[in-house]
């Protein structure tokens, strides 16, 4: 990765009570778009929070921007926006009322004409932005809090599952989005999501976590270049025979027969790749067809969660 | 700028804080317990020296009528900041607040005056209006010896509220903290009003002497000395140190209640308080 790094994590560690929930932390944020991943409990909401100075790291180091994420906690606010998972306004002010308000507090202009394109830019209908938050669908309290993050051009927004509550074809629109703000106005994300396929799509970097730990960290093509397990369509005749002989190779992490073809994940792609045309003749096979099933990133992290 | 800010956040907090019902719940309560502490005027028509009663029994009336709306004052003022606290905790509201460039110390000062203050307007309307149609004819006396309610009440309020937030910040749950601020308040309410004569009775002198020096009943104290009544704990005691110490002197212990509790809460907030599940 050559890009600018604007935040790092330097062996963070935070435990609550004897919970460890960042061990030993270390990850680069960069400039372009950058996907949290990690299944619950891994840490990430944690990570988040590190970084906008709502916890004290125990150990280690959290800056953003050059910044430590305590003790500049107000200077790294000021330049980062945030949505959270668990959306909270108040709910008694209008949709347009709670966005001024944020406004005045982030120090943005409050000019009703630029937050009401804002509204508009994240789909929010112009019809609800003067009627109460607490009246708003999940749907439009997530945009109204995406709005929120967007406040004051801010440097890097830190998106905690942004695309929950939505619908497919909104969800597509909040991506399309995402990647018009970061190219067009050289907005950094930070997107924590569980729908990897989303991600997949938009992300330049993304950071594996699993129990407070880095997994792997950098970019689609080297997320798939070091994942553990490998898939393989085989078409083989007869299968069977050859089935026998693969069961017993150490590499094979699992075996089937789906169609008539042998569906083989391993370990080691390159030795399979080696070890299969001489099973095949040693069997008296015919080869007629070797498939990689090209990996996404369900299955890289599947695959590395697993192996860790 | 912090001042538009911490204006901007008041007007979002008291509109949360005083949602309907507490405003009206709050006004109907007060104004009962305030219907209940006004005096009858028959008794200053027997003095020869008018302007003196007259004025002894406005500032008696006022004093009633805030000893009447004490306790109200001080459950509703530690429920309402316990609610404040551990309902933004709760729903998430307190972790995108602090997610903005707004100082803590700032937060938590709105948030603070945001119960208190509309609660010590209060109490001061409900002196001035039920101490005021008692005496209409002498407006000036009944505002001059209203006003004291105001500080007075922000002080005593300062303490319980303190409790709101302690317990708050450390159950982070809203119905367990609203219910242990409530018993807590109770509490810290039951021993301050114990009667010092039944003190004085039962364990003697210098323990009924203590009980002036605690936190409501100080408050209590310090006004009637700055409305110039002569104070009596109880009918056949007249206790040495509300005799002895100056009005002054309950001033500071007034506000030593007041901060003993906030300053450590605004210092712990600002600098250790974090956002955890």
């Amino acid at each position: 990765m050559d890009c600018e790094i604007i935040g790092e994590f330097r062996s963070v560690t935070k435990r609550f009570g004897s919970a460890v929930a960042l061990d030993g932390l270390s990850l680069k944020i960069y400039r372009g778009i950058n996907g949290l991943i990690g299944p619950n409990g891994a840490g990430k909401t944690t990570a988040i929070r590190l970084s906008l100075g709502l916890i004290k790291a125990d150990a280690g180091c959290a800056e953003l921007f050059r910044f430590d994420c305590w003790n500049d906690s107000l200077v790294i606010r000021g330049r980062v926006g945030v949505l959270y998972e668990k959306l909270a306004f108040y709910d008694n002010l209008s949709g347009l009322e709670q966005l001024r308000l944020m406004a005045k507090l982030k120090g943005a202009s409050d000019s009703v004409v630029k937050l009401r394109k804002l509204l508009c830019l994240v789909e929010l209908d112009e019809s609800v932005h003067g009627r109460r938050v607490g009246g708003y669908s999940a749907g439009m309290r997530q945009r109204l809090g995406l709005a929120q993050a967007l406040l004051g051009n801010p440097e890097l927004v830190i998106l905690d599952e942004p695309t929950a509550n939505l619908d497919p074809l909104n969800r597509v629109k909040i991506l399309e989005l995402i990647t018009f703000l970061n190219k067009e106005h050289d907005i950094s994300f930070l997107i924590s999501s569980h729908i990897l396929p989303e991600l997949e799509r938009v992300c330049d970097n993304f950071i594996l976590m699993n129990k407070g730990k880095l997994l792997r960290q950098g970019s689609i093509v080297q997320m798939f270049e070091k994942t553990v397990t490998t898939k393989f369509i085989v078409r083989v005749q007869p299968v069977e025979s050859v089935m026998v002989f693969l069961k017993d190779e150490a590499y094979v992490e699992d075996l089937a027969v789906i169609d008539d073809c042998l569906h083989v994940v391993v370990r080691d792609a390159v030795l399979f790749r080696k070890r299969l045309p001489l099973l095949v003749g040693q069997v008296g096979a015919s080869l007629d067809e070797v498939r990689m099933v090209k990996s996404d990133l369900e299955t890289v992290f599947k695959s590395t969660v697993e192996g860790a | 700028m912090s001042v538009r800010v911490g204006l901007a956040l008041l007007k979002a907090e008291l509109s949360k804080a005083w949602a309907r019902p507490i405003l009206e719940v709050t006004i109907a309560l007060m104004a009962i317990l305030s219907v209940a502490s006004i005096r009858p005027l028959t008794e200053i028509y027997s003095q020869s020296d008018f302007s003196t009663a007259f004025q002894s029994i406005v500032a008696e009336s006022v004093s009633a009528t805030m000893t009447s709306l004490m306790l109200p004052l001080v459950l509703m003022c530690a429920v309402l900041m316990s609610l404040s606290f551990a309902r933004d905790y709760e729903s998430g509201l307190m972790q995108s607040l602090l997610s903005v460039p707004v100082s803590r110390s700032l937060f938590f000062t709105v948030k603070f005056v945001a119960v208190i203050l509309p609660l010590a307007l209060l109490s001061w309307f409900f002196s001035v209006f039920f101490v005021g149609i008692t005496f209409y004819s002498s407006p000036w006396i009944v505002l001059q010896f209203s006003f004291y309610v105001l500080p007075v009440s922000v002080l005593a309020l300062m303490f319980c509220g303190g409790i709101g937030v302690l317990v708050a910040l450390l159950i982070k749950r809203t119905i367990p903290s609203v219910l242990t601020t409530l018993i807590a308040n109770f509490f810290f309410w039951f021993i301050c009003s114990m009667e010092s004569e039944y003190v004085y009775r039962s364990f003697g002198a210098n323990f009924a002497n203590y009980v002036c020096l605690a936190p409501f009943k100080s408050s209590l104290v310090f006004l009637d000395k700055l409305l110039g009544i002569q104070h009596s704990v109880s009918s056949s005691l007249i206790d040495p140190l509300v005799s002895s110490f100056s009005v002054g002197s309950f001033g500071i212990l007034v506000v030593f209640w007041a901060c003993v509790l906030v300053v450590p809460m605004v210092v712990y907030f600002s600098r250790r308080f974090e956002i955890c599940d």
